[in-house]
């Protein structure tokens, strides 16, 4: 079954090198995807499948909605040639993917054993009852490194994306009205959120302070974090956060995330204790890195939120 | 007494996904924001609501169930809460239909 997807994956390099129409290439590119991520699968490693699968997931989507804004996406892919290229080589070649697919069954027992691998182990090697915390922060600790350095990089790029510069900020002669938050407004929505929103505070860091024990951890705290912050801007109407010292703030967190992870785990500190003291080192490292992650996570947001609805409503003009 | 419970849980959460599914029909058939919101928000919330109720009458009187039936109740405060909360912002933004 591998054979016969690399070679299905190097027939779609081939064709997306001599395909000419941009909407086509696209499609092509996620098939590629799809078959690359099949192929993890076969080889154990469902977790790589797993990001593989979303990566071309979103990046598919991007650049559809990017193209729908100038061009007709199904008039480009359904363009020129005659009805064999439009309609009957895409169609054979679906069916014979989908064919061998359920012909093979990648899925099947003897793929999965290093998924059986992490969870007989993980309570010794790493530490905690969560295997998905002792797979992130434990097993693929470095993906984890990469996937906070992305989180700061799009924060980045989202903020420099947007319509106006720094100075022009700094000089302030463009933001022509306040801001208003209209869920302020509502008073039925105020009385209610008011409930909630310590509460919502209270669940972000109950996640965050107990990824290794239940579902849960640093990203999804972060997140929980973060909307407690959103709601205080939505109905109080406040904007007093200071946004230069939390991007300050992310960007040390994050340094901060590299050089713990690496000094523990990549160095091996874990080795040179003695045996009693092993269990509380683990929690400790698993408690400390999903605390930074949860605090990296939620500035992110918030500067992305702040940013984007606070300083730029209505797009004012300049 | 455990079989007819987890007959009749089972029951309940039919009829909750019954529901779940004429508020996904709602939004596949109807054409303006304002009536697709009107469609899921109602049945959303009820849907949901059976859901956890079938869930808590399969597995008895638990710590599992007295979770859920908080969730229930924060369900029931804020789901409708949500959907207005929307149909507002949409309002008062002046959201045009054209714009689709």
């Amino acid at each position: 079954m591998t054979q016969i997807l690399l070679i299905f994956l190097i027939i779609m390099g081939i064709i997306t090198v001599l395909e000419r129409n941009i909407a086509r290439i696209i499609i092509y590119l996620a098939i590629f995807s799809l078959i690359a991520s099949v192929g993890y699968m076969l080889m154990g490693s469902p977790d790589v499948a797993m990001a593989e699968a979303i990566a071309s997931a979103f990046t598919v989507i991007f650049f559809i909605i990017c193209f729908e804004k100038y061009f007709s996406f199904t008039d480009a892919v359904i363009g020129s040639g005659g009805i064999a290229r439009r309609r009957i080589i895409p169609l054979i070649f679906t069916l014979v993917l989908f064919g061998a697919v359920m012909y093979f069954r990648p899925i099947s027992y003897d793929t999965m054993y290093l998924g059986d691998l992490y969870i007989a182990n993980f309570t010794y090697d790493v530490g905690g009852t969560n295997p998905v915390t002792a797979i992130y922060l434990g097993y693929r600790v470095y993906d984890t490194l990469f996937e906070a350095l992305v989180v700061v990089i799009s924060v980045v790029a989202a903020i420099h994306l947007s319509a106006f510069s720094d100075e022009q900020m700094k000089t302030g002669k463009i933001i022509t009205k306040e801001t208003h938050s209209e869920v302020h407004d509502s008073g039925l929505a105020v009385y209610a959120i008011q409930i909630i929103c310590p509460l919502m505070l209270l669940y972000g860091v109950y996640l965050v302070l107990n990824g290794h024990i239940t579902p849960g951890g640093g990203f999804q705290g972060g997140l929980a974090i973060a909307s407690f912050f959103i709601c205080r801007y939505m109905i109080y109407n406040v904007t007093d956060l200071p946004i230069s010292k939390i991007i300050r703030m992310e960007e040390i967190v994050f340094v901060s995330i590299t050089i713990f992870a690496v000094s523990i785990v990549f160095l091996g500190a874990m080795a040179y204790l003695p045996e009693h003291l092993y269990l509380n080192f683990q929690i400790g490292y698993m408690l400390i890195m999903n605390a930074l992650i949860g605090l990296k996570v939620a500035c992110g947001f918030i500067i992305l939120f702040y940013r984007y609805i606070v300083i730029e409503h209505d797009g004012v003009e300049l | 007494m455990s079989e007819l419970q987890i007959i009749l849980g089972n029951i309940i959460i039919t009829i909750g996904v019954i529901f779940m599914m004429f508020g996904a029909l709602g939004v596949f058939r109807f054409k303006t924001f304002y009536t697709r919101l009107l469609a899921v928000a109602k049945t959303d919330t009820v849907g949901a609501l059976t859901i956890i109720i079938g869930l808590a009458v399969r597995q008895g009187l638990t710590f599992f169930t007295g979770k859920i039936l908080l969730l229930a109740i924060i369900l029931l405060m804020f789901n409708p809460l949500v959907s207005h909360i929307l149909a507002r912002s949409a309002y008062l933004s002046g959201y045009n239909e054209e714009e689709k």
